[in-house]
């Protein structure tokens, strides 16, 4: 089987608000998307998803997603997407880097993988069940009450775990936010703690000492290496997100005792094949792990809850959904979506989201063998 | 003074010879220049450049350079350009990383800053230090004897620094092919020569630790880029006596902090755009003094206008940490850029002695913008 064409489209996703990160430095208001699609010689066809959360969240962006796909597209063509670990070395062969642009094409090939073979991607990964992953909310940067009511809107969508974000230039404002958060989560509600790399390590001491809370602390400073020496001085447990890219950098983290969890998300590891392993190695060393993805429809977010679904349950957090953001559903309904505060992965063959190509258009680009 | 206007300019840059490869089967013809164009309201502009070596020797491509500065110069419209290091973070707020789409915008501030002072750039980067700046050449990895002949003529036309190619694969020949390699490109060598054997990350630490072995004890070559990443070079770092100059692995500030605070390498390549811009190597060059690392000034590839960014930086460095300065003339020809007075000769180049950059840049070479911000024309 080769591959015979890619295409891909933009869609230029409108949140339903805005959205703040860090403190309030980085605002986000639409999300810029490349879906892509695989075809075959042998008539099926996959898609993938590739949506940076805007440009400044992690080095990643739209226009980037797209001038890559036109680079590796010589490359890609003519591989046997059935086989996505020989394709992301081809592609890794083509152009270093850019894990934010080949995870679209990592993912259409295991959807075609997954036709092929008739089993969900689910099962691939290694799950007995197409078992609902709990699900977590986001809780944008704001003053505490604020934060405390999108808490309980998301309580009231059925979100048991919530994602609040800190790293404010006042760190008091911080401090503050954590102990009121804490005291409105109702039982068997949790939170985390992301700072989105905000804080100094000096800042990071200087809250976390000063609370009992226990709530993990995601990504409180900018490097690896300034949030190992938090880690090691702290009682909070540190996840990490954006510092994490390649399988060396997850070595390196456990390697130094930098953190006890990460975030896997495909589109900043470089797909599903590489998450996988990502994953596994995780699992191996006690880690616990949010899957998710960065950004996107109901399309990237079902590529991760295919994953999660299949990751075992000690070592598996919750998941967000970024379609849960967005203003309009340009899948239709399809995939992975909220019941009730969890989501199950689809139980067709493959990824198990087909968008519609008469709504998508014609594509912005297109490769052929 | 505000920039009103950017215009993105392509053009292709032929490689001297037949193809330049690199470790890893990698073989180029030709490099994909972008080429950048900052105009201000008074009258004044200034040029950058940003040539990746292939889409394969970093995570940089040139499509991707395009691509990025349709995030970077709407961001810089309106800012003085003088005022380089708000520019950058008008850069990082407008997009995360991608230190290779900067360097053009960056390298034209500089370009403008200096006309509008009637500097050269080297005197605003510091100040510059009389005398030549000594070359070094890229001899690219081939058989044995075509690289002592290719030393040799770089050795002629004045080159007294030279950075051999090496990383032979198992299948071609191993550590024992690159180690005739590196005896064979010194064989020759006179006295003052530098030598850099640069496996551009394509050696496992095993490999280098028998092409180490295989080498006279008394060999004076610093290893370049050995391994490709951080964990490799550390574990080769611990069992290898011979220096190591790390180059790839060395983009960001934070990747400096990182080696020093590791002692990985004992010396950076700085790469102009591969750094980000001369505001980026310029710091970055100042860590490696403060930890006592030596550097070599040179850039991805380039015409004319990417020598004359490095230049101006390796005029400014002091010379008992500089371990030569790149010529892309010896890697491309191209006729979009003119860097008068930039001349090879007496061992050496100097940056030119004119405001800004000091390059002509030929407007009938370059054709028309591809990509234009701002003010219409």
């Amino acid at each position: 089987m080769k591959i015979t064409a890619i295409s891909y489209w933009r869609l230029d996703l409108l949140l339903s608000r805005p959205y703040r990160l860090s403190g309030g430095r980085l605002l986000f208001e639409r999300l810029d998307s490349t879906i892509l699609r695989l075809e075959t010689d042998a008539g099926l066809s996959g898609w993938g998803e590739a949506c940076p959360w805007g440009e400044t969240y992690l080095p990643a962006h739209g226009p980037g997603v797209r001038a890559a796909l036109q680079t590796l597209a010589p490359s890609v063509l003519g591989q046997d997407p059935r086989s996505p670990e020989a394709l992301c070395r081809t592609m890794d062969a083509a152009l270093p880097g850019h894990l934010y642009a080949k995870s679209a094409v990592d993912v259409a090939a295991w959807d075609i993988l997954g036709q092929f073979a008739g089993l969900p991607l689910w099962r691939l990964f290694g799950g007995v069940s197409p078992e609902p992953v709990a699900l977590n909310s986001s809780i944008a940067t704001g003053p505490a009450d604020e934060m405390i009511e999108r808490i309980a809107e998301a309580r009231a969508h059925g979100y048991r775990t919530h994602s609040a974000k800190l790293g404010g230039a006042d760190a008091s404002l911080d401090l503050a936010r954590i102990e009121a958060i804490d005291a409105a989560l109702r039982p068997g509600e949790s939170v985390t703690y992301d700072v989105n790399r905000a804080w100094t390590p000096a800042t990071a001491l200087q809250v976390l000492n000063a609370t009992a809370s226990r709530a993990w602390i995601e990504q409180p400073c900018e490097t690896l290496d300034e949030c190992r020496q938090v880690a090691a001085k702290v009682a909070q447990p540190v996840l990490l997100d954006e510092c994490l890219h390649t399988y060396a950098d997850h070595l390196a983290a456990w390697r130094t005792d930098a953190c006890l969890g990460a975030k896997v998300k495909p589109n900043r590891v470089g797909g599903l094949t590489k998450a996988k392993k990502i994953i596994d190695f995780a699992m191996s060393v006690g880690w616990r792990l949010h899957i998710e993805d960065v950004g996107g429809t109901a399309l990237a977010d079902t590529a991760a809850i295919h994953l999660a679904s299949a990751t075992p349950e000690p070592f598996r957090m919750a998941s967000w959904l970024a379609h849960a953001h967005l203003a309009d559903d340009p899948m239709d309904g399809q995939g992975a979506r909220n019941n009730s505060g969890f989501a199950a992965p689809p139980d067709a063959p493959g990824l198990g989201v087909r968008p519609d190509q008469a709504r998508l258009g014609p594509p912005a680009g297109e490769f052929r063998l | 003074m505000k920039i009103a206007r950017v215009e993105v300019y392509h053009a292709s840059l032929p490689y001297v010879g037949e193809a330049y490869q690199l470790s890893g089967g990698r073989a180029y013809r030709s490099f994909d220049a972008t080429i950048v164009r900052v105009r201000t309201e008074c009258g004044l502009e200034g040029w950058g450049e940003s040539t990746p070596f292939g889409p394969t020797y970093i995570p940089a491509h040139a499509r991707g350079v395009r691509a990025g500065l349709e995030e970077i110069a709407p961001a810089v419209i309106g800012l003085d350009p003088r005022k380089t290091d708000r520019v950058y973070d008008a850069m990082d707020k407008a997009l995360a990383g991608h230190a290779h789409v900067k360097t053009p915008v960056d390298v034209a501030c500089w370009d403008v800053f200096g006309k509008s002072a009637g500097m050269a750039v080297c005197d605003l980067l510091g100040g510059r230090i009389d005398g030549p700046v000594a070359l070094i050449s890229s001899i690219p990895a081939a058989d044995p004897q075509e690289m002592r002949e290719n030393v040799a003529e770089h050795r002629a036309r004045g080159f007294r620094a030279h950075s051999v190619k090496i990383g032979a694969d198992e299948n071609a020949g191993g550590p024992a092919l690159d180690a005739e390699r590196v005896a064979a490109s010194l064989a020759d060598r006179r006295s003052g020569e530098f030598f850099l054997a640069d496996a551009n990350g394509g050696l496992t630490p095993e490999q280098m630790l028998r092409l180490d072995a295989a080498l006279p004890r008394d060999l004076d070559i610093v290893f370049e880029a050995p391994c490709a990443s951080l964990a490799e070079t550390a574990r080769l770092r611990s069992r290898l006596r011979r220096p190591i100059l790390l180059d790839e692995l060395a983009q960001s500030d934070a990747d400096i902090a990182l080696i020093i605070q590791q002692d990985l390498a004992d010396g950076v390549g700085l790469k102009i755009s591969k750094q980000g811009g001369l505001t980026r190597a310029r710091a970055q060059l100042s860590m490696c003094r403060a930890a006592g690392l030596c550097v070599s000034v040179q850039d991805t590839v380039g015409s004319d206008l990417a020598f004359a960014a490095l230049l101006h930086l390796a005029q400014a460095t002091p010379r008992a940490m500089l371990r030569g300065a790149l010529d892309p003339r010896s890697i491309v020809r191209s006729p979009v850029a003119e860097a008068p007075g930039a001349r090879l000769s007496d061992g050496g180049a100097v940056a030119p002695d004119r405001p800004g950059l000091g390059v002509q840049v030929n407007l009938t070479a370059l054709g028309a913008p591809i990509a234009a911000y701002g003010e219409a024309a």
